[in-house]
């Protein structure tokens, strides 16, 4: 069911293009049209021109009503005067629409000068010209209602939108113009000429606009869709395929009519041929229209970040997943090459200008060459590229990659996965010798590698001819996320055993995961937060009444210290769970920053990234409480560790202080990627 | 005709290399209105119960169509006042009531983001018993 605003949408957007293109075309063509013809053509544009401003400004008022109503959630199209005087009043959005709506207002001025100035032709091709700049200022201002004002980068966004609409307009608008000069009918005599040249000067402005088209499509495609599976995995990315390729149809018959049919016109304007190319822009007119419902479908959509990918094909292409194993690159790379060189016999074939001497193939052979060689090379080159793939292998979470959620996935692992997994995760449970497969070692890299879609899949319903079953109808959906945001910091905290208490210029790559932060002024904010404005200082402090002394004199030095680090950029956050350690909050409070809510998670959270390659009691999935330090760069990076038991180069926070001034050296990176994202 | 056949068969291959830059070539960031955080925070456990709640949203939101309710386990929803925050466009502070009973809290809104679009979802967090 096509929601009725698009269809709204769609009306409005046509109805400008139509003002824009057609009267755009009529002033450049005005020169050609002193013949008798010329004055009947100009009065059909002229009519068309003004219908479509008046339908313009009724779809544009009524995309408003419509909008407002669905912002208070009333039934729609209801008119309900105060919804509406708020919205266009109290909402950027709504001040938005006003402009809209004046500006399809007032196309209808020029349209009717130009419809009642006909006989006098300068007054009304100019009445003409200013509808259609009037209706390019309207065309121009939606984009700022739509998605390129939420994109990353809004101005390239917005620049590119209105550039496609423009283009679009000049197009799409003018077709309506050739099928009054040509479709409608015989064509007579006198008009035989001033055709030709309007399907001429049309011609030049279609290719431009073409072109513009294609360029801001593929920048906004980028911009919005971000990624293949978006792409063929979502309602969103199904519509765009449908609109490149309509897209793909207009480009065909543009292309017959500009390559065969408008020169064969341009020697003898035949009946035959005018009537063939009528219908041929009737028809493209037809695809431009479904062109402009589909975007305007499209437009009322949210972009597929917010759908769920479904995918539907058993296997997907990862560099990620497949690049270290043997012989994939040589694999890939050779199909590649293959790829090429078989692309190259295919554009020497279509492209005879660009081939070398020495190539000397009969025609149908190179083409058939050049299809064979690439999908010689494809067979060779994507097979070993390709890994496993299910239904929900894109699926991703809002469930933040947080320390309450990987602290509840931990609990959820210890409930249900050790008796396999075991309680080390290596795959050593004491179920796992019975089992005719062993286990998977979840401390492997290989765990990181899979997409949190995949590990969702496997722990749902579980894995087809192993002993893995699914936790589907056990566990909910949000303990499934707490698993897999767990597993990923599993995995992921045996590959941080190497992080040293040195900061390794330029070696960015671990995300520390997000906790709650109180500030001195009792004001709570996330970890992530401070990206950009400082760097941390994560003190997790080990409180157990063995320890405590050892632990307040940390406390003290580090407290000692606080104004030194912070001149340095950098802000010290306490993490000291329990009751032995209320002391040290107590005294930090006003101070430090204090991880105050859920202490007890950030601590088991942080413990997963304590582990050491000679420490071989912290290969279990609940590492013991231990004293560690974890330095965290501006771009949100974790830098640095220190662990009092492998050595004591932190003890003298000196040396703190220099890996501060290290990274403050340092450029700024871009921020960690979403643990939930594709490999 | 041999020529025109000659430029069908390039425009095909540049609408075949456009179509695949288009599935290709994109990757890159985009946004659209959604929660990037709250206080307190979804399926935060509290001791106590908390007077106000606070959206946070990755992008502009409209406080004039902004719509907070409580979904009870039984009966009516509750509606709750709320307001922008003239210093921050991408956060709304939200009344909450003084009776706010134990158990688990479940809070729906309905927003109206700076691009025209409205985003309707739920979060949840538990109070605990006294």
């Amino acid at each position: 069911m096509i929601d009725p605003f698009a269809i709204v949408r769609a009306i409005a957007t046509l109805a400008a293009a139509i003002v824009l293109g057609s009267g755009m075309l009529v002033w450049y063509t005005r020169d050609a049209l002193a013949p008798a013809g010329g004055s009947v053509w100009r009065r059909r544009v002229v009519l068309s021109v003004l219908v479509s401003a008046f339908a313009g400004a009724v779809a544009t008022g009524l995309g408003a009503v419509g909008a407002a109503a669905a912002a208070a959630e009333i039934s729609a199209f209801s008119i309900n005067a105060t919804v509406l005087a708020t919205y266009l009043t109290k909402t950027g959005v709504g001040r938005i629409a006003i402009f809209e709506i004046v500006c399809a207002v007032a196309v209808c001025i020029p349209a009717v000068i130009a419809w009642v100035t006909l006989k006098k032709s300068l007054i009304s091709d100019l009445g003409l010209l200013s509808a259609a700049v009037v209706a390019g200022l309207g065309l121009a201002t939606f984009p700022f209602n739509s998605h390129p004002v939420t994109l990353d980068q809004e101005v390239a966004g917005l620049v590119s939108s209105i550039a496609h609409r423009f283009a679009l307009a000049a197009w799409l608008g003018g077709l309506p113009a050739l099928i009054l000069v040509i479709g409608a009918g015989p064509v007579p005599d006198d008009t035989r000429r001033l055709a030709v040249v309007v399907l001429r000067r049309f011609s030049r402005v279609a290719t431009v606009a073409m072109c513009v088209i294609l360029a801001s499509g593929v920048l906004l495609t980028w911009f919005l869709v971000r990624n293949f599976p978006a792409l063929i995995g979502t309602e969103y990315g199904h519509l765009l395929v449908l609109k490149l390729t309509l897209l793909g149809g207009v480009l065909a018959i543009a292309r017959s009519l500009q390559a065969h049919l408008l020169p064969m016109l341009e020697l003898k304007p035949r009946d035959s041929v005018l009537r063939s190319y009528g219908n041929r822009v009737k028809l493209e007119t037809a695809i431009a229209v479904l062109i402009v419902v589909v975007a305007s479908v499209m437009a009322g959509m949210a972009p597929p970040e917010h759908e769920n990918i479904v995918w539907l094909l058993p296997f997907r292409f990862s560099f990620a997943a497949t690049w270290k194993i043997p012989w994939v690159p040589t694999r890939f790379v050779g199909g590649a090459v293959v790829i090429l060189a078989g692309l190259a016999v295919l554009v020497f074939r279509l492209a005879p200008s660009l081939k070398p001497s020495w190539f000397r193939m009969r025609s149908n052979v190179s083409l058939a060459a050049g299809i064979v060689t690439m999908l010689v090379g494809s067979a060779v080159a994507f097979p070993a590229l390709s890994v496993q793939a299910f239904r929900d292998t894109y699926l991703t979470t809002d469930i933040p990659y947080a320390a309450p959620s990987l602290a509840a996935g931990l609990r959820h692992y210890e409930q249900n996965c050790t008796g396999c997994h075991g309680a080390s995760g290596h795959g050593d449970g004491p179920l796992a010798s019975s089992l005719p497969i062993k286990p998977a070692d979840l401390s492997a890299p290989h765990t990181a590698l899979h997409t949190a879609g995949d590990l969702y899949w496997w722990i749902t319903h579980g894995i087809e001819r192993s002993p893995m079953p699914g936790f589907g109808d056990v566990l909910t959906n949000d303990d499934r996320w707490d698993i897999i945001n767990f597993l990923g910091a599993f995995a992921v905290g045996y590959q941080a055993r190497i992080i040293e208490p040195k900061i390794n210029p330029g070696q960015y790559w671990l995300g520390p995961p997000d906790f709650q932060v109180t500030e001195e002024t009792g004001n709570t904010n996330l970890l992530s937060d401070y990206q950009r404005k400082s760097a941390l200082l994560v003190v997790l402090f080990s409180c157990v009444e063995a320890n405590i002394a050892q632990e307040t004199a940390r406390f003290e030095q580090l407290l000692a210290t606080r104004d030194k680090l912070a001149a340095l950029g950098a802000e010290i956050i306490l993490v000291a769970p329990g009751k032995i350690c209320d002391p040290l909050r107590k005294l930090a409070r006003g101070k430090i920053l204090i991880a105050d809510r859920d202490t007890a998670d950030v601590a088991a959270t942080y413990g997963l990234f304590t582990r050491t390659f000679l420490n071989r009691k912290m290969d279990v999935v609940r590492v013991p409480e231990t004293h560690a330090e974890f330095l965290i760069d501006r771009s949100g990076y974790v830098r640095a560790r220190w662990l009092p038991e492998e050595d004591n180069s932190w003890s003298d926070l000196g040396f703190v202080e220099t890996q501060l001034q290290m990274l403050s050296r340092e450029p700024p990176a871009p921020p960690p990627p979403d643990v939930h994202s594709q490999h | 005709m041999r020529r025109a056949s000659d430029r069908r068969e390039r425009a095909l291959l540049f609408y075949l290399v456009v179509l695949f830059g288009f599935g290709l070539g994109i990757s890159g960031a985009a946004a659209h209105s959604r929660l990037v955080k709250s206080d307190p925070s979804a399926r935060a456990v509290l001791d106590t119960a908390p007077k106000e709640l606070k959206l946070w949203f990755n992008e502009g939101v409209e406080p004039a169509f902004a719509k907070v309710w409580i979904v009870p386990a039984k009966g009516a929803q509750i509606p709750l006042t709320s307001h922008g925050d003239s210093s921050n466009p991408r956060l709304l502070l939200v009344a909450l009531p003084d009776n706010l009973p134990a158990g688990p809290v479940v809070i729906g809104y309905h927003m109206l983001s700076v691009d025209g679009h409205t985003v309707d979802d739920k979060l949840t967090f538990t109070v605990k018993a006294p």
